[in-house]
């Protein structure tokens, strides 16, 4: 923070501040809030799963439009998951990774004072903020929020009468991504600008923290993928007021009356979402794998093994991805000359990928290990990359994924590849910088208790999903067991219930250590991981009281 | 931190200001790909009726003459640069007026909208329309924060926005009025 900093009123310094380092934490705490909200609706939705028939108590007289003399109406669960999904993957941990340790480290870590555009950052941030609120507030509106899911899909997020969700939670819905894609968007440029252009003369690319390099993929991935989803969220918005039919299919009959116009494709949203879904992915998991490379680095002692080729391998992850959206569609009547096309390119991702892991098996190999709090996190992302990028191949191959297809095993498998790596990055990178954040430590054995009861009911939860999806368990489904054959499953899905609960549970283990360290933590000195990257070893950059 | 500190460093913030707008172009570009896939998508279903109009030829003129006026700036110095500025915020202004008037039209005209090659045409304007918006408060800005005439980077970055947008706009028409 800048020197003149005790001279500035609260509201200049704390709210509407320039400085890349507040701005990084308002981004930060921002995101923690919202994944209180994010992973409340996720128990819900697993109670519901559960015990279909539970009776809700005091949420139900939280949210009335929501249930049915405390019993969750089937509409109100699509509203849930959609919230919770769309929350977390842009509210929660887009936003800590990449712009709460994106606009923190970059100018630290490339030498500079501060992001190339102080006031665009600033400006990006309050519009994510703006549009947190604006996806929160359809909690509020009489129709309840969207119920389409996290990918929106048409007819459903096309036709203002389909189910309640589809009315005006849908409106703020598609209001509040395009505002995030806009903050989002304003703050990839930043992070480009910044990197390339006010990075130390002395500095060179190939000096640069692995994460430094995430980010500028991710900007780039950002950049070039979000304008997609901006494009079908116009179109989707003039299907729903002005009479226009992109994605409304022709012959369509809602409430007994036929649906005027017509004639468009619902299968056109999907090409367009996706071809900004999948990068998302890289774009959540991109800055966990450069943090696990850094701190292995500071960890064992030994620069990340393959250096070079590790950013090799992130651009090919970053250029590849942009061609394999297709797999996500395989069911949706793709020619299966296309079908293939895209599994050859969703497996050969896992080339660079296997370039990731070995490099990380060489830079461990025969090293004695720190395993401090931030280490057992990113060994903790180490092993849920390669957990779920094995069945990550699974998906990607046609035969297979039209089997799986929208069952709890691709819930399992993107929870942990994509949700897991990136919230244990969240993890891993908050337990690394809090000394840097606020100068002080956090507890380690405090920190070491919440990573072990995490990865335990992490896995716990989502690895079962794998079986119950073999076994036939549909996604997105209010009440599994009014189909004969999921009901032996009850037990299964009251297990993974059970694991979330606990999973939750060890969650406050995080918020006690975070608030008591922010006061009481052991004061850090200058380098207490005796780490080299710049952002340690630049003396400007120590906290200052933040 | 304060902007001014980054003020000491000119050529790093100048070019930090160049790659912002090629990043910013970067990510228009991909906007517009994106709707001209659906586009291409949507023309090959049996409901496409397209329909020729004469409003392209005055937008075009009024893309053209923005893009003149810039070039001529950028060939002259002093008050006749920043004229050029102006002339320049002029012709971009008109455009956006125009085409609001071409959308307003088809949305108010026989089938509206709901005619999938109209409904293009106002989304494909329309877009370009909110990109032209966007760069002419950018290039009014400019003119108010310069205390002098426009440096020669901003002269740079304006020209990159300004031929960006007019050949957009002609990629637009020719897929409109050719590949229709």
């Amino acid at each position: 923070m800048s020197g003149n900093a005790s001279s500035q009123s609260f509201l200049s310094r704390y709210v509407f501040s320039l400085d890349h380092r507040v701005i990084g934490l308002q981004y930060l705490f921002t995101a923690m809030a919202l994944a209180l909200v994010g992973g409340l609706l996720a128990l819900i939705v697993r109670i519901q799963i559960a015990w279909p028939d539970h009776d809700f108590g005091l949420i139900s007289a939280l949210l009335p439009q929501g249930f049915d003399e405390g019993v969750m109406k089937p509409e109100f669960y699509a509203a849930l998951f959609t919230m919770h999904g769309t929350i977390m993957i842009f509210f929660v941990l887009s936003a800590a990774l990449i712009g709460g340790f994106g606009n923190y480290l970059i100018p630290l870590q490339v030498g500079a004072k501060d992001m190339a555009f102080p006031r665009l950052n600033a400006l990006s941030y309050w519009i994510y903020a703006v549009s947190s609120v604006i996806m929160l507030s359809s909690f509020v509106v009489p129709s309840g929020p969207a119920a389409s899911g996290w990918t929106a899909y048409p007819p459903l997020s096309a036709l203002k009468g389909a189910i309640p969700g589809s009315n005006l939670g849908q409106d703020l819905w598609l209001v509040a991504m395009a505002l995030f894609i806009v903050s989002f968007t304003l703050g990839g440029l930043n992070f480009l600008a910044t990197i390339l252009a006010l990075r130390k003369p002395e500095l060179s690319m190939m000096d640069l923290p692995l994460f430094t390099w995430s980010m500028l993929f991710v900007a780039i991935l950002g950049l070039l993928a979000f304008p997609s989803l901006t494009a079908a969220s116009v179109m989707l918005l003039l299907d729903r007021h002005a009479g226009t039919s992109f994605f409304i299919p022709m012959g369509l009959v809602l409430s007994g009356d036929p649906v005027p116009g017509g004639g468009g494709s619902p299968i056109l949203w999907q090409h367009l979402f996706w071809f900004l879904g999948h990068p998302e992915v890289y774009i959540l998991m991109l800055p966990s794998l450069g943090i696990t490379s850094d701190l292995f680095t500071v960890f064992t002692g030994r620069r990340v093994f393959g250096y070079r080729s590790m950013v090799i391998a992130m651009a090919l992850i970053s250029g590849m991805s942009f061609l394999v959206w297709g797999h996500h569609m395989f069911v949706s009547g793709m020619s299966p000359f296309l079908g293939s096309a895209f599994a050859v390119t969703t497996t050969l991702i896992a080339v660079p990928s296997g370039v990731k892991v070995f490099n990380w098996i060489a830079t461990l190999w025969n090293r004695p290990l720190q395993l401090t709090t931030p280490m057992l996190w990113a060994l903790g992302i180490f092993s849920l990359f390669v957990t779920g990028g094995l069945s990550g191949i699974w998906l990607g191959q046609t035969q297979i994924d039209i089997q799986l297809h929208d069952t709890a095993f691709v819930v399992g498998h993107f929870h942990i590849i994509m949700a897991g790596a990136a919230l244990f990055g969240v993890f891993a990178g908050l337990h690394y910088w809090f000394p840097l954040f606020f100068g002080r430590l956090m507890s380690e054995r405090l920190g070491a208790a919440h990573f072990l009861l995490t990865f335990v009911f992490y896995y716990a939860t989502f690895f079962p999903m794998h079986l119950a999806g073999l076994r036939g368990q549909v996604r997105r489904v209010y009440d599994p067991y009014q189909y004969e054959y999921l009901k032996p499953l009850q037990s299964m899905n009251a297990f993974i219930t059970w694991a979330a609960v606990a999973l939750a549970l060890a969650q406050i283990l995080f918020f006690i250590n975070f608030f008591w360290s922010l006061k009481r933590g052991a004061p850090s000195g200058a380098h207490p991981w005796a780490a080299e990257s710049l952002e340690w070893t630049e003396p400007e950059s120590l906290a200052e009281g933040v | 931190m304060n902007p001014t500190t980054l003020a000491q460093r000119p050529s790093a913030i100048e070019h930090a200001a160049r790659i912002g707008v090629v990043a910013a172009l970067s990510a228009t570009t991909m906007l517009f790909a994106s709707l001209v896939s659906a586009y291409l998508v949507r023309r090959s279903f049996a409901d496409w009726r397209p329909s020729s109009a004469l409003w392209p030829f005055p937008l075009l003129a009024l893309g053209l003459l923005a893009s003149l006026g810039i070039e001529a700036a950028a060939r002259s110095s002093g008050r006749r640069r920043r004229q050029g500025f102006k002339a320049l915020a002029w012709a971009s202004a008109s455009y956006v007026v125009s085409a609001l008037a071409v959308i307003a039209s088809i949305a108010l005209g026989q089938g509206g909208l709901g005619a999938p090659y109209q409904a293009f045409v106002a989304l494909l304007l329309g877009v370009h329309l909110v990109h032209s918006l966007g760069a002419t408060s950018f290039a009014v800005w400019m003119l108010r924060e310069a205390s002098g005439p426009p440096s020669e980077n901003s002269l740079l970055l304006a020209r990159l926005v300004t031929h960006f947008l007019t050949a957009l706009l002609f990629a637009i028409i020719f897929l409109l009025f050719v590949l229709r």
